[in-house]
């Protein structure tokens, strides 16, 4: 049967530039791409997303909000009655910038903040910037506009997660998303940033104990889709179903290139909009293998024969591919972590050390 | 006009909270549409020519517009299944360069 799927949620990368250089950036943001695409070639993509099914435009980075003219993009999105989204640093959080977010129609700003005080502004490489991101918080709040907050679990800020939550909670902040590092692009050099098995855990008991914790209150605690499932009593998540990239959603590169989601990394490129429209690269045949072309059998080593495998289809693409260099092998899944411990087997959780070494299981973990 | 075109639940049923983008609000399972004049006129002289003369669209299309017509008999709102949406589109495209 032929693909039946929609670009439901499209990722929207406006630009690579960043006006930071955050040391654990997968992207590696700085400077923006080459030919990077115009704001009129952004309007027109724009408009090829209704006979697509889109539903909800996210824009992100780079610094979303360094792409000259990204209103424009939003207030077409709107007339179009698509739902758009902001990913931001929160560094140019003005009232300013505020209101032309509220009457560019953004539905949420979500803003990167990756720990408490010294260790946000360490990953950041500048002082000031935690104080600056609560300051837009706050802002943010007052004007109406509520904020999500998205927060990159790295080594030095898995024990900062319970103080964060007070914080957030004070601030009034309604959603809280919580991932592990992406151990690729800038953090490659950052070691001291990397999450290692036992910080992994600890970030989904968290993520689980905070969740249960707020469950019905004003504040959600939520995992993202690359992390906080596989595992029955960590496993709260528990309707996921693998995947979405490339079956409910697209990422599409500030130069136009598209892939199943933007995390991947740019040799899962699937197709160039200044050579064709959005639908011939969404339906063309054999694009999308790694979650279209789904079997049992292809599950890499680190899931092959899981219970969960039919389920969970190999965890997170881009996480797999970056680390392991396979589709549905992702290393970062506390069942099979769990399970290789039960055999005596740890996984180091690192590109290019991803090397399973003997050793003793680990109770609790 | 505007068409009620229909996504498949094994679609939906995906959590669909990609990495560092949060959604909120759930997606719709139903998405109604306005495709446009072409699209409109195609499955009209089609469908038409289907119910009132029993002549059989393309076969690329003819599943869609068999479910279609038998939504206009049964006096029901047309929903397009999303695979007959598909086709449509593809069948547009093909014929008169219609662009999504």
């Amino acid at each position: 049967m032929a693909f039946e799927g929609f670009p439901l949620i499209v990722g929207w990368e406006l630009t690579l530039a960043c006006n930071l250089r955050c040391r654990h950036c997968a992207s590696s943001a700085g400077l923006p791409r080459d030919r990077e695409l115009t704001i009129e070639e952004c309007l027109a993509l724009c408009d090829q997303f209704p006979a697509l099914l889109v539903q909800e435009v996210d824009f992100t980075g780079g610094e979303a909000l360094l792409k000259s003219g990204w209103e424009r993009i939003a207030r077409r999105l709107r007339e179009l009655h698509i739902r758009t989204r902001m990913v931001t640093n929160g560094v140019n959080l003005s009232g300013d910038t505020i209101a032309l977010m509220k009457d560019a129609g953004l539905q949420t700003v979500a803003v990167s903040l990756d720990g408490l005080e010294r260790t946000h502004d360490y990953v950041r490489g500048i002082d000031g910037m935690f104080r600056r991101v609560v300051a837009g918080l706050e802002r943010l709040i007052a004007a109406g506009l509520q904020p999500s907050v998205i927060t990159a679990v790295n080594g030095l800020s898995v024990s900062e997660l319970p103080r964060m939550l007070d914080l957030l909670r004070s601030l009034g902040v309604r959603v809280w998303q919580i991932q592990h590092l992406l151990p690729f692009g800038r953090s490659l050099s950052s070691a001291d940033l990397h999450v290692n098995e036992e910080q992994y855990f600890e970030i989904g008991r968290f993520a689980l104990a905070s969740a249960q914790e707020t469950c019905g209150t004003d504040l959600e605690v939520r995992t993202a889709d690359s992390c906080g499932y596989f595992l029955s009593d960590l496993m709260y998540e528990s309707d996921w179903h693998g995947c979405s990239a490339g079956i409910a959603g697209v990422g599409i590169m500030s130069d136009g290139k598209v892939k199943g989601c933007l995390s991947m990394p740019d040799d899962l490129v699937e197709g160039d909009l200044r050579k064709n429209d959005l639908w011939d690269i969404w339906f063309r045949p054999g694009a999308f293998p790694y979650t279209r072309d789904w079997e049992y059998s292809r599950l890499g080593p680190n899931c092959a024969g899981c219970e969960y495998g039919e389920q969970c289809r190999g965890g997170c693409t881009s996480m797999s591919y970056a680390i392991t260099g396979l589709t549905r092998n992702d290393p970062y899944c506390f069942h099979g972590i769990r399970k290789r411990q039960a055999e005596g087997i740890r996984t180091r959780l690192c590109r290019e050390e991803l090397v399973q070494i003997p050793c003793q299981a680990t109770a609790g973990l | 006009m505007t068409y009620t075109v229909s996504v498949a639940d094994w679609i939906l049923k995906r959590k669909l909270i990609f990495y560092y983008l949060i959604v909120i609000d759930p997606l719709r399972q139903q998405t109604e549409i306005n495709p446009g004049e072409q699209f409109e006129a195609v499955t009209a002289r089609y469908m038409r020519a289907y119910i009132q003369e029993g002549t059989m669209p393309p076969p690329d299309i003819a599943t869609a517009i068999v479910n279609m017509a038998d939504d206009l008999l049964a006096g029901r709102q047309i929903t397009v299944r999303s695979g007959d949406y598909i086709a449509i589109q593809n069948h547009l495209r093909k014929e008169g360069g219609l662009k999504a």
